[in-house]
């Protein structure tokens, strides 16, 4: 009985992949985000 | 909706709340990136250039004011509100509150009355600011009990992370709606009112709270004898914890970290060309902020991490020292060695400090009033936020005008105003220093908190039967 609720109680393989998708719909915006801004910060060190 | 069906079940993946709470927050991070708006907005009659009747800039910079101002009030109003009714309710409210507020003041830019923007983007917005930004805050503290500051950190990175991309979006959009009839920024507040609302129901409808009692797996609480004494095991109520003089030690905390970096922020590009003279071009200036916005977002996510390990206290130990220390160096850097490098990474460190304070305040608090209404109370410290947006840009930019008057200078302008700074780190060391564990009389009990619901229970039907009786 006890295993059953510890096996429960870990994540699902397809609780991993909404994990892995969602993370990948915030990162990729902030990843541009970032890129866009690095492109502004080059022109700090080369004048 | 309600807090009670989204508690999670067995299996549920904790790492699905860090990015729930970052599409809200890199959602409503685009207020700080509002100011790529201003220009546009000045000739939406003129098109190609400001004409009769058309906005001044003056006029235009109240309505990112008025939603600051909303924040601060929001969060601290509704902060009881968020954890009584869970993330969930909260979060889809912000996402109606900002999306609306951008569609509003699409009407305001069609219509051309600024008071739409003032109440579509500033009110609106605002409030959807205050809720958004306080929403996640306790859920991600109660999933992550062994990791409260990188959790809070990751969410709270995001709303710095916000402003990197509404930026350059809003920017890309304006280009894509201009016409030879419009400067695009009408139909650019829809596009994003209605990306921004999905986004947030996105993040709203993944979140879940955790099922009372619930623990990481492998994970027990350190025995009371190996934990720090700052870190309580107990809860004080929202409504007492304006009550303890550690609120305003961490209001005062809270408030002179942020003023240090928010005048900062607010005249970066302005502040390297005058102190480098003809040798950084606007371009360039333009890149400054950009890195200091980077060592922003990045500062949050690493220092709130960093706390920890070192401890919240320690934390900001750091933050008023070596912030201290690099405010009263930058003259030497700046007008005195001439060194832009070490200019550029002198702000850089302060920057990421600045954003590590905000990061670091919601497991600050959970360590010091307990997790049970760290939402709420963390709300009604953000008035220290509202505070140092007025405070911060007023020290750096009167002290400026002052100086030059004085005919100090432009390159020595900026120098008192930095001395002023340290000394403001200075007083926010002292106060951290003096903050101690919270008196015991505060703690809630059991049977203290059923007689306060009883007491507003009483109240409450006791004001409901008043018109009866009448």
């Amino acid at each position: 009985m006890s295993e059953q609720t510890q096996r429960s109680e870990e994540p699902s393989s397809s609780s991993k992949v909404l994990v892995i998708l969602f993370w990948g719909y915030v990162s990729l915006p902030l990843a541009w985000g970032v890129y866009e801004t690095s492109k502004g910060v080059v022109a700090l060190f080369t004048g | 909706m309600s807090k009670e069906r989204i508690t999670a079940g067995p299996g549920f993946n904790r790492w699905l709340i860090p990015p729930a709470a970052l599409a809200v927050h890199l959602s409503i991070g685009q207020a700080y990136a509002f100011s790529v708006f201003n220009e546009p907005l000045t000739r939406v009659i003129g098109i190609n250039e400001p004409a009769q009747g058309d906005w001044g800039i003056p006029a235009l910079g109240w309505i990112f004011s008025i939603a600051i101002v909303f924040l601060g009030l929001s969060a601290a109003v509704f902060g009881e509100w968020v954890e009584e009714v869970g993330p969930r309710k909260t979060m889809f409210t912000a996402a109606c509150c900002w999306g609306a507020g951008f569609i509003v003041s699409a009407i305001g830019v069609w219509t051309h009355q600024l008071w739409l923007l003032y109440f579509g983007y500033g009110v609106l917005g605002g409030i959807g600011l205050g809720l958004g930004y306080i929403s996640p805050v306790g859920t991600l503290i109660r999933w992550f009990p062994d990791r409260r500051g990188m959790a809070t950190g990751m969410a709270i990175m995001g709303f710095g992370g916000g402003a990197l991309i509404g930026s350059p979006l809003g920017v890309s959009l304006i280009g894509l709606f201009e016409t030879d009839s419009s400067v695009g920024v009408a139909p650019t507040f829809i596009t994003m009112g209605v990306l921004y609302f999905i986004s947030m129901c996105l993040g709203a409808f993944v979140v879940r709270v955790p099922a009372e009692g619930w623990k990481p797996e492998g994970w027990e609480p350190p025995p009371e004898s190996e934990q720090s004494a700052m870190i309580t095991r107990n809860d004080v109520h929202v409504r007492d914890a304006h009550k303890t003089p550690q609120f305003w030690l961490l209001w005062v905390i809270l408030c002179f970290n942020v003023t240090a970096g928010i005048g900062v922020l607010g005249q970066a590009s302005v502040m390297i060309q005058e102190t480098f003279g003809g040798a950084i071009t606007a371009a360039a200036a333009a890149g400054f902020v950009g890195l200091l916005s980077l060592f922003n977002m990045v500062g949050r996510f690493f220092w709130a991490s960093t706390s920890d390990y070192i401890g919240r206290k320690m934390t900001y130990f750091i933050f008023f020292g070596l912030g201290t220390a690099l405010y009263a160096l930058v003259p030497l850097f700046g007008s005195g060695l001439n060194s832009v490098f070490f200019f550029v990474l002198a702000f850089g460190i302060i920057l990421s400090m600045y954003g590590g304070g905000f990061a670091t305040i919601p497991a600050y608090l959970a360590d010091i009033f307990g997790t049970r209404y760290v939402g709420a109370i963390h709300g009604r410290l953000l008035t220290a936020w509202a505070a140092a947006g007025v405070l911060g840009p007023v020290l750096v930019n009167y002290i400026r005008e002052f100086q030059l008057n004085a005919g100090v200078a432009s390159a020595d302008a900026y120098n008192v105003t930095m001395f002023i700074m340290a000394g403001l780190l200075v007083i926010g060391f002292i106060a951290n220093f003096l903050v101690k564990p919270v008196d015991p009389k505060f703690h809630m009990s059991e049977s203290g908190e059923e007689e306060r619901e009883e007491a507003s229970s009483t109240s409450a039907s006791s004001s409901s039967s008043k018109p009866a009786e009448a």
